[in-house]
């Protein structure tokens, strides 16, 4: 198993131009259940927090971060804050 | 020791301080985060003391920049303050809904445990699998630049997701541990002048299941023009049943270039399942949850090959506060020869996610 520094650069490049262009062509319509995109998410690492947690404010700094680290879709993140931002006190 | 608590308090000074001078134009730019345990650990044949460690406090700085920058940190103090490291500083740039641009030190994507499973609020067993030390190190965090993203597949929770960085890579002397190549606390100047890539690319064909393949590629000698290779490859994946039972795990390989020409293969895997007893619907056992861990390394021939069973139950004080109390069963074999290991251990933790 040595990797050719060559080829896995190579790879590298042509996974994000298939992403990326996988990423124009899938565009999906429709609102998307934010309580199960939850569920079915931020579960599979750690136990459901509850939308009380936090204020408005402070999800959208959150569900950004977890965006990031759980690799959630745009189009899944914004589905998940609005489900904690109906549900919390704000 | 001095550069820590400076970093610690320059980061500390930059957020609050920032939240103070102008309180109203950076209202709800902020959030906190991190978790912190505490534990007690005791061995079967009193190879080692039993000892209780205020283990780490690792909170966790979220400052939204602009609707698409976010500034993160998470700084951890562990060993009751013995060791105070900046556990990743960085900048994330949502470039459009498919790509973002991450930069400064980041938990690298390979595998699941590194990235997103090790905080210990958050894992179902005390202590890191086998395969997650010596092989691919946990904790583990470069600096450079990555581009992450993901992409729907449809309804049903499908997606592409992944995670590309160039690096300045481990480093260290030749046929040092892997784990030590991190260099932890160290502000990763280089003395290495070659650049590491790697990446993870994951598939969740439907919700509750994922699969992962994460790779990376460097040179690891601690010299200007460095020459020892350094290759890993890692499979992972995950299944869960709603939020009631999930079986996960990795297969890792390492190649380390020992001298040039000379390659040590250091293998490592784990499994791991956890079942939530909330699933008898039984009030009393509503708050526990069975875990086991089964996990090990093979070093083929250089060391002795070393695995070990944790059997673990879990008491939920809430949805963000643990007791676990595990026993691992360690184990070893020499070539052909099998033999138990004498340091067995019981570890009890105290975990609580902020």
């Amino acid at each position: 198993m040595r990797l050719a520094k060559t080829s896995l650069g190579r790879a590298i490049i042509g996974a994000i131009v298939v992403v990326s262009l996988f990423g124009v062509t899938a565009a999906f319509s429709g609102e998307m259940d934010g309580a199960r995109v939850f569920r079915n998410n931020c579960t599979k690492c750690h136990n459901e927090r509850s939308p009380m947690e936090k204020t408005d404010k402070e999800w959208r700094v959150v569900v950004t971060h977890m965006r990031t680290i759980a690799l959630l879709t745009a189009k899944e993140s914004r589905a998940v804050l609005k489900y904690l931002q109906a549900n919390n006190r704000d | 020791m001095k550069s820590k608590l400076l970093t610690a308090l320059i980061l500390g000074c930059v957020f609050t301080g920032l939240g103070n001078s102008t309180a109203n134009a950076q209202e709800g730019k902020f959030a906190l985060g991190g978790y912190l345990d505490w534990t007690f650990t005791a061995y079967e044949a009193g190879v080692k003391p039993s000892s209780f460690n205020a283990f780490h406090y690792n909170p966790i700085f979220l400052y939204q920049v602009e609707d698409n920058i976010l500034a993160s940190a998470e700084l951890e103090f562990e060993n009751g303050g013995d060791e105070i490291v900046v556990e990743y500083m960085q900048l994330d740039y949502i470039w459009n809904d498919y790509v973002t641009f991450t930069l400064g030190k980041f938990l690298v994507p390979f595998g699941a445990y590194n990235r997103r499973l090790h905080p210990t609020w958050i894992a179902r067993v005390p202590g890191k699998p086998l395969s997650n030390i010596d092989v691919v190190p946990t904790g583990w965090a470069e600096v450079g630049l990555m581009a992450s993203g993901a992409v729907g597949l449809g309804e049903n929770g499908a997606r592409v997701n992944y995670s590309f960085y160039v690096s300045n890579g481990l480093e260290g002397a030749a046929g040092d541990g892997i784990r030590e190549l991190r260099k932890e606390g160290d502000p990763r100047e280089m003395n290495n002048s070659s650049k590491a890539v790697g990446g993870r690319l994951g598939i969740v064909p439907t919700a509750g299941v994922e699969f992962g393949v994460s790779g990376y590629t460097g040179k690891y000698d601690a010299v200007a023009t460095p020459v020892l290779n350094l290759n890993m490859v890692g499979v992972d994946g995950e299944y869960h049943y709603q939020d009631l039972f999930e079986l996960r795990g990795e297969l890792n390989q390492a190649d380390q270039e020992i001298t040039p020409g000379q390659y040590v293969i250091k293998r490592g895997y784990y499994a791991q399942a956890a079942l939530k007893l909330s699933i008898t619907d039984n009030d009393l056992l509503m708050p526990f949850e069975l875990a086991v861990r089964v996990s090990g390394q093979n070093f083929t021939g250089v060391a002795d090959d070393i695995h070990e069973v944790t059997p673990t139950i879990n008491y939920y004080f809430g949805s963000t506060t643990v007791l676990r109390l595990g026993y691992s069963f360690n184990g070893a074999s020499q070539g052909a020869t099998a033999y138990k290991k004498v340091d067995n251990q019981f570890v009890a933790m105290f975990a609580k996610g902020l």
